[in-house]
């Protein structure tokens, strides 16, 4: 009754290899499921917002406090197919962090022109400040969250790295706790990777990466304020890792060290998990109107007293167009075949790639090299004439500001909504946890577009998420393509 | 426990508690009200309200005359008072959602849900439903989030200060509601050698004192005397200037033992001379010179609140313009 219409063809489905023909993995689900009639799930389903509400699980967008949409069907992943993924999630983070390492010290890659030399002088995520800075372990990069999305073929491929201050890891520990909540019966005999220790994981990363000589280093997490759509997420991760939740007044420096000013006056920090912009973080050394951060900061990470995470000047590594010259970064770090693919890219900075760019705008996505959150993107197949035209005009005016992509069919997963279930777009965001060694939070979140049709996951664009479920032992993995 | 955290904590709880005495303060009133609709003395019922509240200034600036229906919307919603049932609600989860971290999500939650429970009654409603329903279940919102509190938070640093707000705020509305009623009734009481009809004695000490109460704390004596002694010098009643007074002094104390104390406080001190003053104080005969304890009591509890801020919340505090410009840049720091 809930999968009545039904329609997985045209895009690779999660759930489904045919019409009314489950994948391995997803056939207890669906059996289940199938002997469900709508009211009880949509009652369930009913729930959800309420729970979000009261517990003030919320995003701020435009002022107002919105939940965000949350299927109660999961997305489930084998656990071989997971475990592909993994690798390829630490091999890629590892090389990121080389790379920022190397860009902030002897610039290998750029005089062995594995990446053009032109990046330093146009990316907006460089910070030469940060050249000064060895951060502990010459870790730059303790928490990432990489984009995979997989096409019509089935192939999981990278779509984008977020290197700077990615969110969303604390809707993964709450889906987990609704579904268990509200839908504990879809639990049964599904052996499932736990994703409660996801704080955990991120705190040692942390902590690993504390100055040297502190054992147990004070850890506190910089957050702009309740003011900041992803205010919930920082009082969430403070909460669980057990670590203050500190806003820029708080803090001073004295004598080359971070303080925080508690009751019984000053204590010192350790280690910022900053979730503010590199040009908020220090009036003095950046933007000087800043009201967010704190004078100083940065003389206590130059004289090693304070470890900040992520580093400042790591957004030159998810700079959009970079993202063409990972697979070659891998192999130039690691020596190394790069395990995920990605989406085939254009740089309309290279001669060639623009005509051809221009010419088939409407087949491709173009992004802005320092966009993020779903701004300042076209979508070919989606956009108007006039759309495309004004993108043309931009990216022929500031060629390295673009970059475009050739469309992935983004695969779909059934999504409840009005009543049954209805095959809408969806991606993955897997958190990678980076202190001794990179370790990945099994599943993610996984990004719904509600919208039919629609390619666009957002949360702060109408956006929705499921619980991702990473199955444990192999008896129930099969069925999977890659 | 950062500065800034532990001040929130006990303005959460202040303005919690300021609402739950609007709500009391209400409630009798209303019943009060009921009681003397007959009565040409009736609407004498509502202005003691207004000026046990302190804000009958503001009160008579903006309406003509106190009746049930002014005093209630004044009390409750109305936008231009601060110290409205809503206006304290609201800046309590506020303060809250800054910190909630530091709370358990239990308190949390309720304390969102009494705010969205009270942000659902409309004008129109409260005309119809009339202010009692609105009372019960404010108080019993309350209720939940201080059973919660209870039941679910570490005896650490959070948990004292919420506990010092709570009952700093207490100690000094009970001196303040009792004083405005004293004014009012209490002469008249006097006179009458301090015997005091039921229902009289309970308009003087307002909401917190029920007869049964009463009897239990002062066998056969319903007088004014007795209801004045429970509400001020009582150790064991946990609406009295008293008790409150010794919550304060039990969790600056235990703040001391844990470090979370900063140097040079006084406060511990302060709240001690305040309790021993009313310990000492003989009740006969009743007559100014309770008002002007009272006043002393209010007087007293601004300066611990003052020394409590001084010495505890010491970082730098954005002032409210602050606040304004910060806010456009708080909210475009990228998340991605």
């Amino acid at each position: 009754m809930l999968f009545e219409g039904y329609e997985p063809a045209g895009f690779y489905d999660e759930m489904f290899s045919l019409r009314g023909r489950p994948r391995a993995h997803y056939a207890r689900l669906y059996r289940g499921l199938s002997a469900l009639a709508p009211p009880p799930f949509q009652a369930k389903a009913a729930r959800i917002d309420e729970h979000y509400r009261a517990q003030g699980i919320t995003f701020d967008h435009h002022g107002r406090e919105h939940t965000f949409p949350f299927d109660l069907l999961p997305r489930v992943i084998p656990v071989d197919e997971w475990a592909h993924l993994e690798s390829g999630l630490c091999q890629r983070v590892r090389a990121l962090d080389m790379f920022a390492a190397d860009i902030y010290g002897e610039r290998r890659a750029i005089t062995d022109g594995v990446v053009g030399a032109g990046l330093l002088a146009t990316s907006s995520g460089y910070r030469r400040e940060a050249h000064a800075v060895r951060p502990p372990l010459d870790r730059w990069i303790q928490m990432s969250g990489i984009d995979l999305v997989r096409g019509d073929d089935g192939v999981w491929r990278v779509l984008e790295d977020n290197a700077r201050v990615p969110s969303g890891l604390s809707y993964v520990v709450q889906n987990r706790a609704f579904m268990r909540r509200i839908f504990s019966e879809a639990f049964e005999r599904y052996p499932i990777q736990s994703v409660d220790h996801a704080p955990q994981m991120l705190r040692e990363a942390l902590a690993a990466c504390a100055p040297e000589g502190v054992d147990d280093p004070r850890i506190a997490l910089l957050t702009p304020g309740p003011f900041n759509a992803a205010y919930y997420e920082h009082s969430f991760l403070a909460q669980q890792m057990g670590v203050d939740l500190v806003e820029g007044p708080d803090l001073i420096v004295r004598d080359r060290r971070l303080w925080v000013a508690t009751t019984a006056g000053r204590r010192p920090i350790d280690v910022i998990y900053r979730r503010i912009d590199d040009d908020f973080l220090d009036p003095v050394t950046f933007r000087s109107d800043s009201l967010l951060g704190v004078p100083g900061l940065m003389e206590c990470v130059r004289a090693g007293t304070l470890s900040l995470c992520n580093a400042v000047g790591v957004g030159v590594v998810d700079d959009k167009s970079v993202y063409c010259d990972i697979p070659d970064l891998i192999r130039y770090y690691l020596h190394e075949d790069p395990i995920l693919e990605q989406v085939p890219t254009y740089r309309p900075d290279r001669p060639d790639d623009l005509q051809m760019v221009l010419d088939r705008m409407e087949h491709l996505v173009v992004k802005a090299v320092d966009g993020a959150g779903g701004h300042g993107m076209l979508i070919g197949p989606a956009s108007t004439a006039p759309e495309r035209d004004e993108f043309a005009r931009r990216v022929r005016q500031n060629p390295r500001g673009y970059i475009a992509q050739e469309t992935i069919a983004l695969s779909r997963a059934p999504v409840f909504l009005d009543g049954r279930f209805r095959p809408r777009h969806v991606d993955l965001r897997p958190f990678v946890m980076y202190g001794h060694e990179p370790k990945v939070v099994p599943g993610g979140l996984t990004r719904v577009a509600l919208e039919e049709g629609s390619l666009v996951v957002n949360s702060s664009q109408g956006g929705g998420s499921k619980d991702t479920w990473v199955l444990a032992g192999a008896g129930t993995a099969t069925g999977g393509t890659r | 426990m950062l500065a800034r955290v532990a001040e929130s904590l006990y303005w959460t709880s202040r303005n919690l508690e300021r609402a739950d005495n609007v709500g009391r303060m209400l409630e009798m009133s209303h019943a009060f009200s009921l009681d003397a609709a007959g009565d040409p003395a009736g609407p004498a019922v509502w202005m003691p309200v207004v000026i046990a509240s302190g804000d009958a200034k503001l009160f008579e600036e903006n309406h003509l005359r106190a009746s049930e229906r002014s005093v209630v919307w004044f009390l409750t919603f109305s936008e231009i008072n601060d110290n409205s049932l809503r206006a304290c609600i609201d800046r309590a989860r506020r303060n809250a959602r800054g910190v909630r971290d530091a709370l358990p999500p239990d308190v949390w939650e309720e304390i969102s849900a009494l705010a969205r429970g009270v942000a659902q009654w409309t004008p129109r409603r409260l005309a119809r439903d009339g202010v009692f329903p609105l009372c019960r279940s404010v108080r019993r919102g309350l209720h939940l989030v201080e059973g919660s509190i209870d039941a679910e938070m570490m005896r650490g640093a959070a948990w004292h200060f919420l506990r010092i707000g709570r009952f700093l705020e207490r100690a000094s509305t009970a001196a303040r509601m009792l004083e405005a009623r004293w004014r009012i009734a209490g002469t008249h009481a006097v006179e009458r050698h301090h015997e005091v009809p039921p229902d009289e004695w309970r308009a003087l000490v307002g909401a917190a004192v029920t007869p049964s109460l009463l009897m239990s704390a002062a066998p056969g004596a319903l007088t004014a005397q007795a209801a004045v002694r429970l509400l001020v010098q009582d150790e064991r009643f946990p609406r009295s200037v008293r008790y409150s007074l010794d919550r304060v002094e039990d969790s600056l104390l235990e703040l001391e033992a844990m470090g979370a104390c900063g140097r040079g406080t006084r406060a511990r001190d302060l709240v001690a001379e305040a309790r021993h003053r009313i310990y000492m104080l003989d009740l006969l005969p009743l007559g100014p010179e309770l008002t002007d304890l009272l006043d002393e009591i209010q007087e007293r509890c601004n300066v611990i609140g003052t020394d409590i801020s001084a010495s505890f919340f010491d970082y730098p505090h954005t002032d409210p313009t602050g606040n304004d410009r910060q806010r456009p840049q708080a909210a475009r720091q990228a998340q991605n």
